[in-house]
């Protein structure tokens, strides 16, 4: 080849390179109309906002400890927890071998794909990490993947007018009222109704990760318990779900005993043979509000996820709604990934909110496509404000409740800060039969809609109730730890026509109590001794050392009469000790939310005891939402001390 | 007026500002639009200085590359090493493209993995040479280097690259 030759050559690759690259060129007046910030939200949006919000919230967090009152002492803002104090590490050894699309022209799509990819490759990576790191004391650093995933996927940092002061007067969540230790004699039934929601720790864990402590009124206990999964056995062949009941001495009072009933759902055969499949329709909030990088993108991606998992089978549809809603996808069968994911593309954020039109439209869409004998439901993804079109929330609820009982539920993923309502997204779901989550990042979305498909979308028996009864002889009072909105009269446990919670394939649901002895002192709230009655009467069934009865009651999923289950429960006096694993994970999670809570209740409760028991609970296999978990509890200590100083 | 004589040379100019843009920031085509449009901004506002001279492609190139590199030195500042990682180019893939559309998106593809290997003032003199078909001393006005050493670097640039189109397996 001569010189001359190769100078063609170049001059040949570098036209074919130019001719590649005006195809793609923008016009002209794209560039010049396009303002700044625009271009800035077409990169990837977290990059754009990582640097500016973690020197803003550096500032602030200076700001804060300055002029800011005790409760708001903590930075109010996100932090990247890679810069954070505990556990950093630099995200550089963590992540996956960079992403190499193919073209310029492949990229933009690439973007989105090489992500998701991102987040595979690292949670694949995770547990193998997490066992050859190991979990040494109070370093997190066996956590490093997840804060990994966290950084790079969690919700990336709030604009600034959100780091603090006012847009936090603009979330709800309802007061919690303890429940209070009951004597056993006087209040012998305890009934409440199942609870799978899980969003509340998610809410604190997105706190804590702010660097801020939550609201005591967003710690709900039993959400948080039950965000976790345990390693109950399966249920015999013809049972729904089978029911472990655990006592062990109770950690944050060596004197009282700590009860775990524990239920776990049958395990629906993945077989696509027998899968019913699903009839889902997506009603998602695209109002102004929800155009930051932590929410509908977030939606986006969590859509997709799910939508890789759908089949011919399932059918999916989108409605919209912000100023006017409407129909984004027509109810399509899942197998066409394309059209789907082309739809999921197309949204924007913009306008006003319209919830109650959109929520018609859903509803309109999902009965057009009734699957029966299979899954139906709308699944709500929203920041917030819900309160247009029907704007009486008794009526929204009445509405939401009538479709439930024709078999169309209703699934509430909440998405966001600032503006959250966390409260009517709780009795929304509660009233549609449905579930509640609170999407902080998209582990926790492949958590919840892709982990959890199977439990998200198939509920295997509904209106699950529990009463127990405590044996005067053996218990003096007790407490329910959590379920404050759950809890029945003692009447509806026999009531078929009182709703109650959903229990979905391989869920786990877990309830705490609290048993204090009989002769033990405790301080019962509001009751004076009785006058007339000292000793209670007692059966000769009391005599049998039982502890209690736990009744359970439960519906088929089609409805039908509830069935009844009822076992009588034994003591056998195990210390903390020789409890299992996923007791003391449990009690500590519990003893986490009674320390945050500041509850009355809390005994000796503190993070620090919360962080002991859940090193104990860790168990062997290092389950990385445990790991979490613990760095949850060192963050907020460490937060706490701040507070203190 | 300024700036309608400005509008006019940009919007003449435009596609090969925009590759030129995209040659300044490594391919990163989000980076070149920010970058085409704070150059845009600049000269319409009559914030870059003209020094005398016309506007002319030449000097329009050099503001576009003055910019990038402005805005590569404000990114280094706060970049993490998360970002270094999300925003590595493919250029260091020298894989082929799966692309359908194979002849030109392939030839490009192959000539970024060489121009990576080249230094930036050499790439930045190939790719205006050739690519946007100024003769080097145009191209020596674009990087504000004289004729004299713009004609060292093409050469030992094409040289280069020459040698790593001998090598390279086909």
């Amino acid at each position: 080849m001569t010189p001359h030759d190769d100078d063609n050559k170049i001059r040949e690759m570098f036209a074919a390179s130019r001719r590649a690259d005006l195809r793609e060129a923008p016009d002209f007046q794209e560039i010049q109309q396009e303002t700044p910030a625009r271009t800035v939200r077409a990169r990837p949006f977290w990059l754009a906002v990582l640097p500016a919000a973690a020197t803003a919230v550096m500032v602030l967090l200076v700001l804060a400890m300055l002029t800011v009152p005790q409760y708001m002492r903590a930075p109010a803002g996100w932090k990247p927890s890679g810069s954070g104090g505990l556990g950093s590490t630099t995200t550089e050894h963590q992540l996956p071998p960079p992403p190499s699309p193919s073209s310029d022209l492949a990229k933009d799509k690439a973007v989105s794909s090489v992500q998701e990819e991102a987040v595979a490759r690292i949670s694949a990576r995770d547990a193998a990490k997490l066992r050859a790191l190991g979990y040494i004391g109070g370093t997190v650093g066996a956590a490093a993947g997840h804060e990994a995933e966290m950084l790079a996927l969690a919700a990336p940092p709030p604009p600034e007018r959100e780091q603090f002061g006012e847009p936090f007067s603009t979330e709800s969540y309802t007061q919690i009222v303890e429940n209070d230790f009951l004597l056993a004699t006087q209040n012998p039934l305890s009934t409440f109704s199942i609870d799978v929601d899980t969003a509340s720790y998610s809410i604190v864990r997105r706190h804590i990760m702010g660097g801020m402590l939550p609201p005591a009124s967003a710690v709900r206990i039993e959400e948080m318990v039950n965000y976790f999964p345990y390693h109950y056995p399966p249920p015999a062949r013809d049972t729904p779900f089978s029911v472990n009941v655990e006592i062990a001495g109770c950690p944050w009072d060596p004197e009282h005993r700590l009860v775990s009933i524990g239920l776990r759902g049958r395990d629906v055969d993945h077989d696509r043979a027998s899968r019913r499949g699903a009839n889902l329709v997506f009603l998602i909030d695209v109002s102004g509000s929800m155009d930051e990088p932590n929410k509908l993108p977030l939606v986006k991606s969590a859509l997709t996820l799910l939508t890789r998992e759908l089949d011919g089978l399932d059918d999916i549809a989108i409605v919209v709604y912000a100023g006017s809603s409407g129909l984004v996808l027509p109810p399509t069968p899942g197998n066409r990934k394309s059209e789907i994911l082309a739809a999921l593309d197309r949204l924007e954020a913009g306008g006003g909110t319209n919830g109650g039109e959109g929520l018609r439209l859903a509803y309109d869409m999902a009965r057009e496509h009734l699957n029966s004998g299979g899954i139906n439901r709308v699944v709500l993804a929203t920041d917030g404000d819900f309160n247009l079109g029907i704007t009486d929330p008794q009526e929204l609820l009445a509405f939401v409740q009538e479709q439930a009982h024709r078999g169309i539920s209703l699934t509430a993923l909440g998405f966001g800060t600032g503006n959250y309502k966390d409260s009517m997204l709780e009795s929304l779901a509660d009233h549609g039969d449905g579930n509640y989550a609170y999407i902080d990042s998209l582990s926790e979305a492949r958590k919840v809609l892709v982990e959890q498909v199977g439990g998200t979308m198939e509920t295997i028996a509904k209106d699950v109730k529990i009463q127990i009864e405590f044996n005067p002889a053996l218990v003096g009072a007790y407490r329910l730890i959590g379920y404050e909105n759950r809890v029945l009269r003692k009447e509806d446990f026999n009531d078929d026509r009182k709703d109650a919670g959903e229990i979905g394939s391989g869920h786990t649901v877990t309830a705490l109590y609290e048993v204090v002895p009989p002769g033990k002192s405790v301080s019962i709230g509001g009751v004076d001794p009785l006058k007339y009655q000292k000793t209670p009467s007692l059966t000769p069934e009391s005599a049998g050392g039982e502890l209690l009865t736990l009744k359970l009651r439960y519906k088929d999923p089609a409805g039908g009469d509830s069935r009844l289950i009822s076992s009588a429960i034994v003591d056998e006096g195990r210390r903390l000790e020789e409890s299992s694993e996923d007791f003391r994970f449990a009690a500590a999670v519990a003893a986490f939310g009674l320390a945050l809570r500041e509850s009355p209740h809390r005994g000796n409760a503190t993070l620090e005891m919360a962080r002991e028991l859940g090193l104990q609970g860790l168990g062997p296999n290092m389950d990385s939402y445990r790991v979490e978990f613990m760095k949850l509890v060192d963050r907020a200590a460490s937060l706490r001390r701040q507070a203190n100083r | 007026m300024m700036s309608t004589q400005a509008q006019s040379a940009l919007e003449q100019h435009h596609p090969s500002c925009f590759t030129w843009a995209l040659a300044c920031c490594r391919w990163n085509r989000d980076e070149a639009q920010e970058v085409l449009q704070i150059a845009y901004l600049r000269i319409l506002e009559g914030r870059a200085s003209l020094n005398g001279t016309e506007i002319s492609r030449p000097w329009i190139f050099g503001v576009i590359r003055r910019t990038a590199l402005e805005h590569k030195r404000r990114r280094v500042v706060r970049t993490l090493a998360l970002e270094r990682w999300w925003r590595r180019q493919p250029e260091t893939d020298l894989s082929p493209s799966p692309s359908p559309d194979t002849g030109d998106l392939e030839a490009r593809h192959r000539l970024r993995g060489l121009l990576a290997r080249l230094s930036t003032r050499q790439r930045e003199l190939l790719h205006l040479v050739f690519y946007q078909d100024m003769t080097i001393e145009q191209a020596s006005e674009v990087l504000g280097i004289s004729l004299g050493t713009a004609r060292v670097h093409y050469e030992r640039a094409k040289t280069r690259l020459r040698r790593l189109l001998t090598q390279e397996p086909r």
